[in-house]
């Protein structure tokens, strides 16, 4: 599998490409995938050109501009499916994934981890030993939430499912460096401050009743 | 376009080294040209130095898993790392001066007396390392994890650490002086005889914002 990162100054956010290493068995293209399409220019489609991909399909972690705005350019130039956790991104249609779906795209094998809480949408991906992560959970730190309650699912869904995978699953978010599960579980100061908050809260009630 | 933009909107691939299971069993991924992980290997210093021969011989070292190993005296400078781990590995007065590092994981490491000075570091992770008398002077760390770190007596004069996160860290006796830290996170971080002077700590965060 070859991994290009690419760097959108649009929203500051990271662009993934996953392309397949070698030629399918029964000949064509190798396929690629491309993870939040944040911009669409020249270095990205030179590198799909350059390795002639074949592109199949895009994976939106969530549905916010700075993670989505290339998506359009991208459709104009190949014919690609949209796979999200909301039927519609960008005011293009998109194929509704929702948790637990595994997804075969060539010859990769996608899992689905609905991670609610920064935006209703927002879903993990895990490609092998990759978490395509978008904001959900970011080197050190979680997705910002609207509300308490939206900080508390989100922590669940995180402890629950994404931090329960092996600890040297890399984790390729939508902002900022890349991390390990290990090292987020050990210095996740956003898991830190949702578990202080909510243990403040249960304190709270507790007096309350 | 500035040169500091044009290395921001820099994009580079890598194939990222094949896992494959240890032969012992214990899940870890299998060193590179081995059967085995260093924990299951029959003799890790000679591994060590496979590795450290290996490296010598190139200048573009692309997928290595050299993970949990010990280096001593190697000299890494100037090379070229594409998508090598290097994980809970120890590293004692090593040279990693002029070093070009691409989507790299060095978490869990030690560092002691190294020399990163003159290196460009991008899109990789030191998370929950330790270092010790370590210097990065002149260095480019864009993109890089330092989450969970214990940095002790190193400089990062000089540097450009944008979009770094250094999150629940310990820095002492460390300066950071003259370094653009725009986008640096420092969240959490406890910090003792740490200097900023000259850097850009506006532009830096200090906090988490009460929804985060």
């Amino acid at each position: 599998m070859k991994l290009f990162f690419y760097y959108c100054l649009y929203g500051f956010s990271n662009c993934y490409l996953i392309g397949e290493d070698e030629e399918p068995a029964g000949g064509g293209k190798r396929r690629a995938l491309i993870v939040d399409p944040g911009s669409m220019d020249e270095k990205i489609v030179g590198f799909i050109e350059d390795n002639d991909y074949d592109l199949r399909a895009v994976l939106v972690t969530h549905d916010h501009m700075n993670h989505v705005h290339g998506l359009r350019t991208l459709k104009r130039i190949y014919d690609v499916e949209v796979f999200a956790g909301d039927p519609t991104v960008c005011e293009e249609r998109a194929t509704l994934v929702k948790d637990g779906d595994r997804l075969e795209l060539g010859s990769f094998a996608v899992d689905v981890f609905s991670v609610p809480g920064h935006s209703s949408d927002s879903v993990v991906y895990r490609i092998d030993r990759l978490l395509f992560s978008g904001d959900a959970l970011t080197a050190g730190l979680v997705g910002t939430t609207a509300s308490a309650y939206g900080r508390s699912v989100q922590s669940a869904a995180i402890r629950s499912k994404i931090l329960s995978l092996p600890g040297d699953y890399t984790v390729l978010p939508g902002h900022g460096p890349p991390t390990t599960l290990e090292t987020e579980r050990r210095h996740n100061a956003g898991l830190e401050a949702a578990e202080k908050a909510g243990a403040q809260r249960a304190a709270f009630v507790r007096d309350i009743w | 376009m500035g040169p500091l933009r044009a290395r921001l909107r820099a994009a580079y691939y890598t194939r990222m080294y094949a896992f494959t299971p240890c032969a012992a069993g214990c899940g870890r991924p299998v060193l590179s040209s081995s059967s085995t992980c260093a924990l299951h290997s029959a003799d890790p210093t000679a591994e060590a130095d496979r590795f450290a021969a290996f490296i010598a011989d190139r200048i573009v070292v692309k997928d290595l898993n050299a993970a949990a190993l010990s280096f001593n005296s190697v000299d890494f400078s100037n090379r070229k790392f594409f998508g090598c781990s290097f994980s809970s590995s120890t590293f004692s007065l090593c040279l990693f001066t002029g070093a070009f590092l691409r989507m790299c994981f060095f978490d869990f490491c030690v560092f002691d007396g190294c020399d990163f000075s003159g290196s460009d570091v991008q899109f990789s992770t030191y998370g929950g390392s330790t270092f010790r008398n370590c210097t990065f002077e002149g260095s480019e760390l864009v993109h890089v994890n330092f989450n969970g770190v214990t940095i002790a007596e190193c400089t990062f004069n000089d540097s450009n650490l944008y979009n770094s996160r250094f999150i629940s860290s310990r820095i002492s006796s460390t300066d950071f002086i003259d370094c653009n830290i725009k986008k640096t996170f420092f969240v959490k971080s406890r910090q003792e005889r740490v200097s900023f002077k000259s850097s850009n700590t506006a532009e830096a965060i200090f906090d988490l914002e009460p929804s985060q």
